[in-house]
Formats: structure tokens, C-alpha cells, sequence
């Protein structure tokens, strides 16, 4: 008899024990996916500026190209230089490419064509870089010795 | 205990999501990219890249740039399937010894769980990365149609990968998880049989299921799809009409000038994405070529209509597929509970249109539909998790707590909504000079004035100390517990009494109880707005009678005859217009004996600056020029 209750007790700590262990644990889990947000969130604040500067650049990007395709022609020149001083200001660079090794982490390889071997023969598309993060790749032909064999 | 990651290895893209505070949600990558293209390369230098940078490699090194893996994932070499795609495909495929299929990468033939294997070994990188801990769990999801030698070998790729495959789920099944259906699987209250349709529109495939959700089970009554129909087509087709109505205005083919089509691709691809919520976009690419005349320009106006007319083929096609589908499955389109649009494509309009019609209900689509079946799958490993998750699904409070405050308004304090457990205090203060105690009517709702609310109790907290009203602190604290049972108590500061009350059926309102009550607050939204107003009107009518009383009161004589007699003529048409109705009336009476007791207010500094000579004895500058009180109160008045 004794012994019978024992044995009962025992299997009602030891399901106990395993419940406060879940317990804990869920309590742990979800005081960790708290904290974490929060510190995700703080980040997130912080970037809140460069993200908001990203999203205005890439919807700026198309003018950019526009006045990149105007190239030479007279008094463009002056505006294009204009716009990206202001670029450079807000810390937006220019991907360098032309005659760069590609790389596929700032480039984007659109063809292929006559020229050294793995370097960027012609730019199709300027690429640029906000505080050091691509924000668009260059579009680029990378060199192929006797593409035209 | 790491978590249970859930990944949506996808023929294009891939996405993993986690479960996070109950709630699933999409990790990113490396890149910073909700999404990464499941594209392995190995370039010149021996290198493995992968994802994204794979993809922007991908022209130069085709040979040794893997995509669409998933396609030959489990086949064998000899199916008609592999042979269709093998002419697709830029690198070599042969059999292997056991008559699957091999790829070349590098000089390197690998089997296509090694190749899948390569991404998801990205995805669980980048996500530990994010995540900060190891990964060793995961859930990965595979088309319904997959085969059992296809599941074995997306389970092999993650073995491969360092992953032990808790499950490998459908994505449809996935989807409706998502979505919170068949969740009954948790052990929580059981549903009722559902048939539920998932119309997956990907970029470069489709597929329909019609599942059968009952208890326990979800069960896929049938499949149907075209592995070669996506929204990639759609691009393509604007693309083309583009370049087709610039040669017939300018004579120029611009598909011969790289630079050009690389503009018009970005632009196209941009004025779908803009016709999805705008009717008309306008394309607009200066300087796009040149020819002997100079420069060219692109400006074209393009709307939803033209859009549409240009895939309406393919939008068709998707909806006769679906429709064999669900006859196959054996039902008909009536019988279909509830419709669930997966796939980027889905944002369109005109194919949300066209699903809606079918079925004559609208589809589910507030999830991000590139995104669903990741999170079904982080909702799977979540259920996995163990029980705990059972124990941690938190409850929402379904309406707002709060009490009522002078002029019979609610005042909440807990929103509905807000996750429980939680608790708030505010602290509050008496309406009239020595009141000796404040009651605590509780109340449940959304309507601004208390009467329009559910009682939930009330009690009365005596013995405060007399004091001018707005000068005792009693702090109302609300605290609802996991189970829904409220604690309202309400402690004096200053003499540190307390009572309190304790509510077991704060939630015991019946689902229709509860919406009930949501729907009377939006149909009475207006005039409850004008009963607030006209209580708060009456509330400040209130405080600056009482503030003029106690103004003539203490200032006595210094204030001029003239103007005493004004500010009682006032205050006496204030009191009479309290009485009635008229709001706008109260209001501008108000404003009136409020703009003339400040006058009294500022002629008595003006008095005072000037009777004080030049050399003021420091002693005399006490009470003379006393501000009157603010009728404003810091807290609100019970």
C-alpha cells in the first residue's frame, strides 16, 4: 500500500518536474523572442533614415539613367554633374565597372563580348551603392577572349 | 531547444520563415532580401556562389550556373519531363548509374539533392546569422504532385545540408496553414470539414490543389497546373508590345539595342507592378537610343485594360485548369470553402478578378502570396515545437476595458485587441471639492459613453481625505491574466487604501456577443461622437463655473464692479445654457465668460506691476497677483 502511494507520487512529481521544464522553457522562449524584437526593432529604427533614403534613391534611379543616356549632348552634361553631387552628398556612389574584374556582388553580367577574359567590357546600366550597400547592380558585358570564334 | 525552420524551396526562389512570439515570419537573407533565387554557380576560381550573386553571374558562366534544380529533383533521366527541360537547359544533364539524372558543374557531375542541398545550406546560414542560433530542424515544402522518390530526395538535400527534415509538406497544405486552416492538427477546437483551393501563380509555374481539411488531416483530392506558365510570360508580353509600338512610331527595333531593352525590361517590369493598384501608368524613358536625327524618346502611356488584354490568354488558361482541377478532385465549384491565391502574380487584379468569378467568393489574399508558404511552414515547425506552443498560444482581450469618467463617458484602458496577459494602471482624481469616496464602474465596449457599454462591476473606494476636487490621486489598475480574468483595483496615493474586484467572465461573451457589439459601435459611431461632445461640452462648462465661482470668491474686492457684474451675467447665462441642449450654444458661452475672467486675470498683473514703486520691498510681493486656477486637470476625473 505504501509503497503504491510512493510509486503514485513519484509519477506525479516526475510529470511535474517535466511540465515546469516546458514551462520554463516556453517562459524563456518567449521572453527571448521579446528581447530579441526589441533590439530588432531598435535596428530597425536606426536604419529607418537609410532605409527611407534607399527607397527614395531606387525610385530615383530611372532619372539618373535618363540623364546617363543623354550623354554629351550640350548642357545635359552640367545637370548630370548636378545630380550626382547631390548624390554624393547623401552617400550614394557610383559603382566603378569598366574595366573592373566582375564581380557578381555589384555587377550583373547582361552578355558577354570581345575582350579580356572575367573583366566588365562596357557598361549597360550604372549601378550604385548607398552607405556601401548595392542598392542596384551594374548591368554589364564582361570580356570573353574570342567571343566572335 | 533551436527552432524548427520552415523553408520553401521553390523552383525560382526560395524562402525561409521562422516562428517568432507565435508568430511565423520571414527570415532575410544575407542580401537583405525576403527571397533568394535558388541558383548555384561554382565561377572560374573555383568559387561557389549562390542566390543572387549566382543569378548576376549567370550570362557569363552558363555552363556552371544551375537553376530550375527542383524540376529534375527525384526523376529519372529517361522521363519525358527531363528530356522536355534538358533542351531548356544551358548545362549538361546525363543518367546516372542508378538511372537518375546528373548535372555538371565544374567538371563535377552531382545529383540534384546535392545541388538543392547547396541552397538550402544558404538559406539555414544566413539564417542562423540572423536568428543567432544554430539550426539543425527544418520543414521543407514540396509541390502536391511531387512523387515519393521526389520527396526522398528534397529530404536528402536537407540531410545533405546539415538539416534533419522534420517534415516535408505541401505547399498548399502549407498555404492553408498559413492562413490558419486544418490548424486542429495543435489539439486545439476542431473545424469543420473544409475544401479549400490553392491557385499558386509563381513566376515561372502554375499550380492548383483542392485540398480536403477535416480534423486531423489535410488531404489532396487533386493537382493540376502547367510547369511552364508563370508570370515571367507576363513581362515578356509587355516587353514585346512595347518594343512592337515604338517601331511602329519611330521605325527603331529597340530588341537589337542592349542598353535600351535593359531600360525597357526594368520600366515594363515596374508599370505591371504600378498597374496592380493604379489604372494608368505613363512609361516614361528619355534618351533611350539615338539614330541620324538625334535622340529618341520613349513615353508612352500604358494602362490596366491594355494589361490585361495582352495575358488575358494565360489568365484563361488558369482558370480552365482550375476548374478540371476541382471536377477532378470530384466536387463542384460551389462546394469550395474557401480559396487561397499564392504565387507574386496573384497581385494582379484582373486574375484575382477572374478567380473571384469562378467560384463566386472572394479569395483569401492578404498574405503576401510570395511569401505564405514559407510561414505555412514555420507555422508547421512551430506546431512541431512541442507542446509548449500549445500552452503559449496567447488570446486577444475581443473588446475594450475601461471605466467610466465624469459626464458618463468611457474611458478605456486596456484596447481590444491587445494581447493578454497584460495589465495598465492611470491614475485619476474626484470631480467635487471633498468627495469622500469614487465608485469604479467597469465597463466593456467600444462605445465612447458608458451607459452604451456591458457592465462588468463596480465598487466604491471610500474614506479619501477631503480635499478640492482634482487634488486626490486614486491609480485604477487593470490587469487581465492568461485566462482572460480581470483584476480591477483602484488604490488611494495618499492614504494608500485599496480595494478591488475580481472578474472571471470578462470574456465570456459569445463570438456573436462580441461582434454584435463591434458592429453597434461602428453604426453609432456619429451620434455617440455628438453625445461625447455635448458631455464634454457640459464637462467644461462644469470646471469653469466652479473656476470663476472660486475666482470671484477669492479675489473679493479686487476685482472692478464693472467687471464682476459682467463675469456674473456671464456665468449665469453659462448656467442656464448648461441646462439645455444645444451644444454649440454651451459651447460659445463657454468661450465667452472663459475669454472674460482671463481679462479680469490680466488687468490684476497689469494693477499689480504698476502699484509696485520703483524700490520694491522684497517682502511685499506675495499673493497679490494670484493666477487664477486652470480649470484643467492633469488626470481625469472619476
Amino acid at each position: 500500500m505504501e509503497e503504491e502511494k510512493q510509486q503514485q507520487l513519484e509519477e506525479k512529481l516526475a510529470l511535474a518536474e517535466k511540465e515546469r521544464d516546458e514551462y520554463l522553457n516556453g517562459w524563456k522562449r518567449a521572453k527571448a523572442d521579446l528581447i530579441n524584437s526589441k533590439r530588432e526593432f531598435g535596428d530597425q529604427l536606426k536604419n529607418i533614415n537609410d532605409f527611407a533614403k534607399t527607397e527614395f534613391i531606387k525610385q530615383f534611379l530611372p532619372v539618373l539613367d535618363a540623364l546617363a543616356a543623354a550623354g554629351e549632348i550640350a548642357g545635359w552634361q552640367a545637370i548630370r554633374k548636378l545630380a550626382a553631387d547631390v548624390l554624393v552628398k547623401n552617400g550614394v556612389e557610383e559603382i566603378a565597372a569598366l574595366g573592373q574584374t566582375f564581380d557578381p556582388v555589384c555587377h550583373e553580367a547582361v552578355g558577354e563580348a570581345e575582350g579580356e577574359d572575367g573583366r566588365v567590357v562596357a557598361v549597360l546600366q550604372t549601378g550604385y551603392k548607398v552607405n556601401g550597400q548595392v542598392i542596384r547592380a551594374a548591368k554589364v558585358k564582361v570580356g570573353k577572349n574570342n567571343f566572335n570564334k | 531547444m533551436a527552432k524548427i525552420i520552415g523553408i520553401d524551396l521553390g523552383t525560382t526562389n526560395s524562402a525561409v520563415a521562422a516562428v517568432e512570439g507565435g508568430e511565423p515570419r520571414i527570415i532575410e537573407n544575407k542580401e537583405g532580401n525576403r527571397t533568394t533565387p535558388s541558383v548555384v554557380a561554382t565561377q572560374k576560381g573555383g568559387e561557389r556562389v549562390v542566390g543572387l550573386l549566382a543569378k548576376r553571374q549567370a550570362v557569363t558562366n552558363s555552363q556552371n550556373t544551375l537553376f530550375s534544380v527542383k524540376r529534375l529533383m527525384g526523376r529519372r533521366f529517361d522521363d519525358a519531363e527531363v528530356q522536355r527541360d534538358k533542351k531548356l537547359l544551358p548545362y549538361e544533364i546525363r543518367a546516372g548509374d542508378d538511372g537518375g539524372v546528373e548535372i555538371k558543374m565544374n567538371d563535377r557531375w552531382h545529383k540534384p539533392p546535392e545541388i538543392s542541398a547547396m541552397i538550402l545550406q544558404k538559406l539555414k546560414h544566413d539564417a542562423e546569422d540572423k536568428l543567432g542560433e544554430k539550426i539543425t530542424e527544418a520543414v521543407i515544402t514540396v509541390p502536391a504532385y511531387f512523387n515519393d522518390a521526389q520527396r526522398k530526395a528534397t529530404k536528402e538535400a536537407g540531410e545533405i545540408a546539415g538539416l534533419t527534415v522534420k517534415r516535408i509538406l505541401n505547399e498548399p497544405t502549407a498555404a492553408a496553414l498559413a492562413y490558419g486552416f486544418g490548424k486542429s492538427s495543435t489539439g486545439a477546437q476542431t473545424l469543420r470539414e473544409e475544401k479549400i483551393v490553392v491557385y499558386d501563380f509563381g513566376g515561372g509555374t502554375f499550380d492548383v490543389s483542392v485540398l480536403e481539411v477535416s480534423e486531423s488531416t489535410v488531404e489532396v483530392k487533386a493537382v493540376g497546373g502547367d510547369t511552364h506558365l508563370g508570370g515571367d510570360d507576363f513581362d515578356q508580353k509587355i516587353i514585346h508590345h512595347l518594343i512592337d509600338e515604338f517601331k511602329k512610331d519611330q521605325g527603331i527595333d529597340l530588341a537589337k539595342d542592349a542598353l535600351a531593352l535593359q531600360r525597357l525590361k526594368e520600366a515594363a517590369e515596374k508599370a505591371k507592378h504600378e498597374l496592380s493598384s493604379t489604372l494608368e501608368t505613363e512609361i516614361n524613358i528619355p534618351f533611350i537610343t539615338t539614330d541620324v536625327n538625334g535622340p529618341k524618346h520613349f513615353l508612352m502611356r500604358f494602362n490596366r485594360s491594355k494589361l490585361e488584354d495582352l495575358v488575358r490568354g494565360e489568365i484563361d488558361r488558369s482558370v480552365e485548369i482550375t476548374r478540371h482541377t476541382v471536377a477532378e478532385a470530384g466536387f463542384k465549384l460551389a462546394d469550395i470553402h474557401e480559396i487561397i491565391l499564392v504565387g507574386g502574380q496573384t497581385r494582379m487584379p484582373a486574375m484575382q478578378e477572374a478567380v473571384k468569378k469562378l467560384f463566386g467568393k472572394e479569395p483569401h489574399k492578404n498574405i503576401n502570396p510570395d511569401e505564405v508558404v514559407a510561414l505555412g511552414a514555420a507555422v508547421q515547425g512551430g506546431i512541431m515545437q512541442g507542446d509548449v506552443k500549445d500552452v503559449l498560444l496567447l488570446d486577444v482581450t475581443p473588446l475594450s476595458l475601461g471605466l467610466e469618467t465624469l459626464g458618463g463617458v468611457m474611458t478605456t484602458l486596456i484596447n481590444k485587441n491587445t494581447t493578454i496577459p497584460t495589465a495598465k494602471s492611470q491614475v485619476f482624481s474626484t470631480a467635487a471639492d471633498n468627495q469622500p469616496q469614487v465608485e469604479i464602474h467597469i465597463l466593456q465596449g467600444e462605445r465612447p459613453m458608458a451607459a452604451d457599454n456591458k457592465t462588468l462591476g463596480r465598487f466604491i473606494l471610500d474614506g479619501l481625505p477631503p480635499s478640492p476636487r482634482g487634488v486626490p490621486q486614486v491609480e485604477v489598475t487593470f490587469d487581465i491574466d492568461a485566462n482572460g480574468i480581470l483584476s480591477v483595483s483602484a488604490k488611494d496615493k495618499a492614504t494608500g487604501k485599496t480595494q478591488s474586484i475580481r472578474i472571471e467572465g470578462s470574456s465570456g461573451l459569445s463570438k456573436e456577443e462580441i461582434e454584435k457589439m463591434k458592429k453597434e459601435a461602428e453604426v453609432h459611431a456619429r451620434e455617440d461622437a455628438q453625445k461625447k461632445e455635448s458631455s464634454e461640452a457640459k464637462i467644461t462648462a462644469e470646471a469653469l463655473i466652479y473656476t470663476t465661482e472660486k475666482t470671484l470668491r477669492d479675489l473679493g474686492e479686487k476685482v472692478p464692479a464693472d467687471a464682476k457684474k459682467e463675469i456674473e451675467e456671464k456665468l449665469e447665462d453659462l448656467k442656464k445654457a448648461k441646462a439645455e441642449a444645444d451644444v454649440s450654444a454651451l459651447k460659445s458661452k463657454t468661450d465667452g465668460l472663459s475669454q472674460a475672467i482671463q481679462k479680469i486675470g490680466a488687468d490684476l498683473y497689469k494693477q499689480a506691476q504698476a502699484d509696485q514703486p520703483a524700490d520694491s520691498a522684497p517682502d511685499k510681493k506675495s499673493d497679490d497677483g494670484e493666477k487664477p486656477q486652470e480649470g484643467e486637470f492633469k488626470d481625469k476625473d472619476l
